[in-house]
């Protein structure tokens, strides 16, 4: 069976742990399936990391200045909206492998534990401060731990049917064209990035009255 | 960084808020209703200036026949994808006014609509707005060729812009000014549109006018997220 269809929830976000953009919208998009009273489902996807911006040189053609313009940009857009919420991120540039990490977010989610989002925050926020490596095993079973979720037993599943199922729910999304974090599917809509919640927001009240723009 | 920030600044001039469009921008369209409100709603003018999208330099480049089938491309399916993308997002938001937005089958070299706003823009900003009214819609209806310089001069007319002139303008200053503006835009590190320069700060996305109205007002209470959001209502 899909991941999605196992899921079957009112709102899901795809989240990379590696992309601060997707740690900014945890919060919101959690906040956001509490007001409006509806279940939301956290899946990870591996999008591509964040890529510094270059250093300049006198011969740079328009394409390699347009994308370090960009790159500036979006590491202004972090800084400044992150520190709206209140959070602190360090090293946006990191690209660690985060299967390990996602092994441990479907083992979570399969058992419908309801520590989840708890667990996301916490794995996001360490990863954040520079405080936990997604790609290290035991960085990972320390996590699970610490939210008392049977640790043996994760132990024993993350070796056996754990990458497996890592590798089907990346083929998966792949197969439907889903790469970015962070995206939100809802009534077989995808959105990528969070200034779609006013839109989400609307979509899960009925679509009530005008739409947000 | 202090130093780019000067350079936004004087880049902005004396204008509170400056925004950067392109025609050929589905998301500079959806745009401009929110950035008019909003500003409305505060009670500030806009001074809105051309930046000519060099869409092949970071996006690759395709044209496209009727049916929406690649002729020539020289995108990679990354690429494609983002662009794919891109068109569905503006047109389920175009769809929420009514508008619409058909996918181009080429990328426009744009500029001599760029300087038809500089020229529309001389004539204030009241005719300026008339024109953008009157320019976007039949463009993104897939029926205006901004290729034919007769069929912008007969936009401007239908937008009661003064058009005597216009063709010497689009062959001499108008160039050498959209020339002008978008280097300058471009070395300050404006790379797309809408680009908003506001205080000292500068912002790309129609997402970030929550944070332009929170700077206009003085930034009082708590900044707020991005969103794409109605204004004035």
């Amino acid at each position: 069976m899909s991941v999605f269809e196992a899921g079957n929830r009112g709102l899901t976000v795809l989240l990379d742990i590696r992309l601060p953009l997707a740690y900014l919208a945890l919060h919101p998009a959690a906040a956001l399936a509490e007001e409006c009273g509806v279940e939301i489902d956290f899946l990870p996807v591996t999008d591509s990391p964040l890529k510094p911006p270059s250093e300049p040189f006198p011969e740079d053609d328009r394409g390699v200045r347009h994308r370090r313009h960009r790159a500036h940009a979006i590491a202004r857009e972090i800084e400044t909206y992150a520190a709206a919420q209140g959070l602190a991120l360090d090293g946006y540039y990191r690209s660690p492998d985060p299967t390990t990490f996602h092994i441990a977010w479907l083992w979570m989610r399969q058992r419908r534990d309801a520590r989840l989002v708890p667990f996301l925050a916490e794995a996001f926020r360490a990863y954040w401060a520079l405080e936990f490596d997604p790609s290290n095993r035991k960085d990972v079973e320390g996590l699970v731990e610490s939210f008392d979720a049977e640790v043996d037993v994760f132990r024993e599943w993350s070796r056996a049917q754990g990458p497996a199922r890592a590798d089907e729910w990346a083929e998966e999304l792949i197969e439907r064209g889903l790469t970015r974090a962070p995206t939100y599917l809802i009534e077989d809509e995808v959105f990528v990035g969070r200034q779609h919640l006013p839109m989400i927001r609307w979509i899960l009240e009925g679509r009530v009255g005008a739409g947000p723009i | 960084m202090k130093e780019r920030v000067d350079t936004w600044q004087r880049l902005r001039g004396d204008s509170p808020l400056v925004v950067y469009i392109d025609l050929k921008s589905p998301y500079a369209y959806l745009a401009i209703e929110p950035t008019r409100a909003m500003a409305s709603e505060i009670g500030i003018p806009i001074e809105w200036r051309p930046f000519t999208l060099d869409i092949p330099s970071y996006l690759g480049s395709a044209r496209l026949d009727e049916k929406g089938k690649a002729v020539t491309e020289k995108r990679s399916a990354s690429q494609w994808s983002g662009v794919k993308y891109s068109y569905m997002d503006a047109r389920r938001y175009a769809n929420l006014t009514g508008r619409t937005v058909r996918g181009t089958i080429k990328i426009w070299d744009s500029s001599l609509a760029g300087i038809a706003m500089l020229w529309a823009k001389r004539q204030g900003a009241d005719v300026f707005d008339r024109f953008l009214d009157e320019v976007y819609p039949p463009f993104w209806r897939r029926e205006l060729d901004i290729d034919d310089i007769e069929a912008l001069e007969h936009t401007l007319r239908e937008a009661r812009v003064e058009v005597e002139g216009f063709r010497s303008f689009a062959a001499g200053d108008g160039r050498v000014e959209h020339d002008r503006v978008n280097e300058e835009a471009f070395d300050a590190g404006v790379f797309g549109v809408p680009t908003y320069l506001v205080a000292d700060e500068m912002w790309f996305g129609r997402e970030h006018l929550p944070r332009v109205q929170w700077l206009l007002g003085g930034r009082a209470g708590t900044p707020p997220d991005v969103a794409n959001r109605a204004f004035g209502r």
